[in-house]
């Protein structure tokens, strides 16, 4: 039994669903210009003080920063990047579930807290470019986006210039160039790998990463500080050298006092006014009491992350809009894809063995290696289209990996890991999936629901012969490169990532500019919902190779300052 | 803001590991914890969805337990697993087949833990309507899921992960295979009532 009870009537001029990325830009966007704000977060507040890890060396712990035995399987099976020091970054899966097809996994690695997965992201902020944005009209697949590169550039500028992203600018046509703090430096092993590439006609190029290589005043404002190359980004940065949007974002929202942020507020669903079809609030789930609460919004800014947003979106049922909330289109939940990994090749540089170990050669930025296939007619390659890149490097962070690799023990073992610290080198594909209707997550059929009672996703994806025939041609590319540089005691792999390990899941809510074959507009708002915008990488139309979170943060900035036009002249 | 208020708290769903043939969970209400544990000692398929029957056990603090007998646990859903298969279990190597592949070209890579490297990772049950009272646990437990982690930790909970799995997958996934979904079951309810 339930029964109502109205505390208050507050109208907030926008209601933001998560303050990840898109969430925590949109709120500084938007109380900047002078909206008030509610920010809804479905997990804790965090406390860096107590929370973060940065500065805790594994062998502080018992378990070597592994974790007690087990602990991931029993409660964070699919949360693949958390580690003992960080595991309170990810939800539980033991809270959160979602199903699949037998034999068709897909792994979703999720972050309900404060600060999302801005938290313990990998940073990599590429521009896309009308190689990705007019992929259809080049290649022949599917549909391009509704938007060119010339119209979204200054939003990137804007966006880099916020975050700051340490980069160079390369002048390669197909990876544009930015508005970058200075580039991090390549370690001895990278400067090898780079003249391998080059002999293969590869262009191997410094990575742009959110990292400050150098303090602006508006990062010094909020107490930002420069990266000083510990390498343990994912444990939490305590001194916000890395963007995220708790030390970044959400406290420019917040010094504007127009911005109220509601952890452990679980959505349920968009609120539709029957009156105007309009959605008119949001149902929420207190994460701690499950109470039933409803918050009223004039403009709903829905930015919970991919699948999460969609989720909300197939959850908003109603008279008016039957099949999820703006989606007589049926395309919500369609063409959902996750870069891919896996294929490549890993090996040592002899020749750096037992050199002395340098500051930088604790850089988490590695180096980067731009798409080289179907370019131009000169790059075609037969069997696939679309094309990869390749993240790796040959740097090392605080805890020696290459230690698994070596026997024995005592001070031989240590004096044999100091020796071979420097030397490990690897190359890892990110590769684009191809946007395919038959990819796509629905409410779970069978009825499974969270622990909130919730109705659950369920997700349908695979990957087809385009992206095998890609990964094929990655691994033999990486191992040649490898080869070329002069490594040794080279591991070829060959296995493609499961769909969602590489943790840019994207589609579902695609932008486009037919109603009948998109969920949203050019500027991120729903075709048939006025007043809601989807921000996250639920709005993407291809998955282009590049890393996704800066064309979300650009896509946000643009988003806010065509919602506010609107606003303006009263058309939402 | 409104709120609604809930007077009798429903429990949505109970997250439980393998136990050796049994399923072990913890429900929590506040500070105060009890064991759930359910104790299937059959299996059937019934439009292509298995269904396990047995007892469920309810361990109050003060070590009171209290059971409810022919609890019924039907799959709703699963989980495909992102790690490796478990190996085909030895012990079963002269009752059962494993599921074969569908796919087609062996020359291209294959994608980590799926098609013939799957396996199911989680379990969605839907319990038949138990009630918090007879089982002293202060919850609405009349549409109750129970969420079966299969991370097993012994040989035997290794081998009914396997015959798990392969019953989804010839039952639900793409090799559906009648004959094989028997020999599983035969294996499962061997498992379960040794």
């Amino acid at each position: 039994m339930q029964r109502k009870n109205s505390l208050s009537k507050k109208i907030y001029d926008v209601i933001i669903i998560g303050s990840g990325a898109s969430g925590g830009m949109a709120a500084k966007e938007l109380t900047e210009k002078g909206l008030e704000v509610l920010v809804l977060e479905a997990g804790p507040m965090i406390n860096p003080i107590r929370d973060f890890s940065m500065n805790k060396f594994s062998y502080e712990s018992m378990y070597r920063g592994f974790g007690p035995p087990g602990w991931k399987q029993r409660e964070r099976w699919m949360q693949d990047t958390a580690g003992e020091f960080s595991r309170h970054f990810y939800v539980k899966d033991s809270e959160h579930p979602y199903t699949t097809e037998p034999g068709k996994p897909f792994l979703w690695v999720r972050a309900r807290i404060v600060g999302g997965k801005t938290l313990h992201w990998g940073r990599l902020s590429w521009r896309l470019s009308d190689l990705d944005f007019k992929a259809a009209t080049r290649e022949g697949f599917d549909v391009d986006w509704p938007i060119d590169y010339e119209e979204i550039a200054p939003y990137y500028t804007k966006a880099e210039e916020w975050i700051g992203v340490s980069g160079n600018n390369d002048n390669l046509w197909w990876q544009p160039n930015g508005n970058y703090l200075p580039p991090m430096a390549l370690t001895c092993g990278e400067l090898r790998l780079k003249k391998g590439a080059e002999k293969l006609g590869i262009k191997l190029i410094q990575p742009r990463v959110a990292m400050l290589t150098a303090v602006k005043p508006h990062h010094k404002k909020y107490g930002r500080a420069q990266c000083h190359y510990c390498g343990s980004c994912g444990n939490g940065c305590s001194v916000g050298a890395m963007f995220n949007s708790l030390s970044s974002t959400l406290p420019a929202a917040l010094a504007t006092g127009r911005m109220t942020l509601r952890p452990n507020s679980i959505v349920r669903q968009l609120i539709v006014d029957p009156n105007t079809s309009k959605a008119s609030g949001v149902a929420v789930v207190d994460r701690l009491t499950h109470q039933e609460l409803e918050f009223s919004g004039k403009v709903i800014i829905v930015a919970a992350s991919t699948l999460e947003s969609t989720r909300i979106l197939l959850n908003s049922k109603s008279r008016q809009h039957p099949e999820g909330l703006g989606n007589s289109s049926k395309v919500l939940g369609h063409y959902l894809v996750d870069h891919f990994g896996g294929t490549g090749a890993a090996g040592v540089f002899p020749m750096f063995a037992g050199r002395d170990v340098i500051n930088e050669d604790g850089k988490s930025s590695g180096i980067f290696i731009p798409r080289f296939r179907n370019l131009n007619k000169e790059t075609k390659h037969p069997k696939f289209v679309h094309g990869y890149g390749f993240e790796g490097g040959s740097a090392i962070g605080a805890f020696p990996g290459v230690a698994r690799r070596i026997e024995g023990f005592g001070s031989e073992f240590k004096k044999q890991v100091r020796r071979w610290y420097v030397t490990p080198v690897g190359l890892t594909t990110r590769a684009n999936m191809l946007s395919r209707y038959e990819n796509f997550v629905e409410i779970d059929p069978d009825g499974v629901v969270d622990a909130w009672g919730i109705p659950v996703l369920k997700v349908h994806i695979q990957h087809s012969d385009n992206e095998r025939e890609m990964g094929k041609d990655a691994a033999d590319m990486a191992e040649s490169v490898l080869r070329e540089a002069g490594a040794e005691d080279i591991t070829t792999f060959r296995q493609m990532t499961v769909p969602g390990r590489i943790i840019h899941e994207l589609g579902t809510a695609r932008m486009g500019n037919d109603p009948k074959t998109s969920v949203l507009n050019k500027y991120n708002q729903m075709h048939e919902v006025k007043n809601v915008f989807v921000t996250d990488g639920a709005a993407y139309v291809g998955a282009a190779n590049q890393n996704p979170t800066l064309t979300i943060l650009a896509l946000t900035i643009r988003a806010c300052e065509y919602l506010f036009d609107e606003w303006k002249r009263k058309n939402i | 803001m409104q709120i609604t208020r809930t007077t009798t708290r429903k429990l949505h769903s109970i997250h439980a590991l393998p136990s050796g043939r049994d399923f072990s969970g913890v429900i929590e209400a506040g500070r105060v914890k009890y064991r759930f544990t359910f104790s299937p000692d059959n299996v059937r398929v019934e439009q292509s969805k298995f269904i396990l029957t047995g007892i469920v056990t309810a361990s109050a603090p003060n070590g009171r337990k209290y059971q409810a007998k022919n609890v019924t646990a039907t799959l709703l859903a699963t989980q495909g697993s992102a790690s490796s298969p478990p190996p085909f279990p030895r012990s079963l190597e002269r009752t059962v087949k494993p599921v074969e592949s569908t796919e087609q070209d062996g020359s291209l890579p294959r994608t980590e833990a799926t098609g013939v490297l799957s396996s199911v990772g989680v379990i969605y049950f839907k319990l038949s309507s138990l009630s918090g009272k007879q089982l002293g646990v202060p919850f609405d437990l009349s549409k109750t899921q129970l969420n079966v982690r299969l991370y097993p930790r012994s040989e035997s909970e290794r081998d009914l992960q396997w015959l798990y799995s392969a019953l989804v997958l010839v039952t639900l996934g793409e090799s559906q295979d009648e004959k094989k979904a028997e020999s599983y079951v035969t294996e499962i309810n061997r498992i379960l009532k040794a």
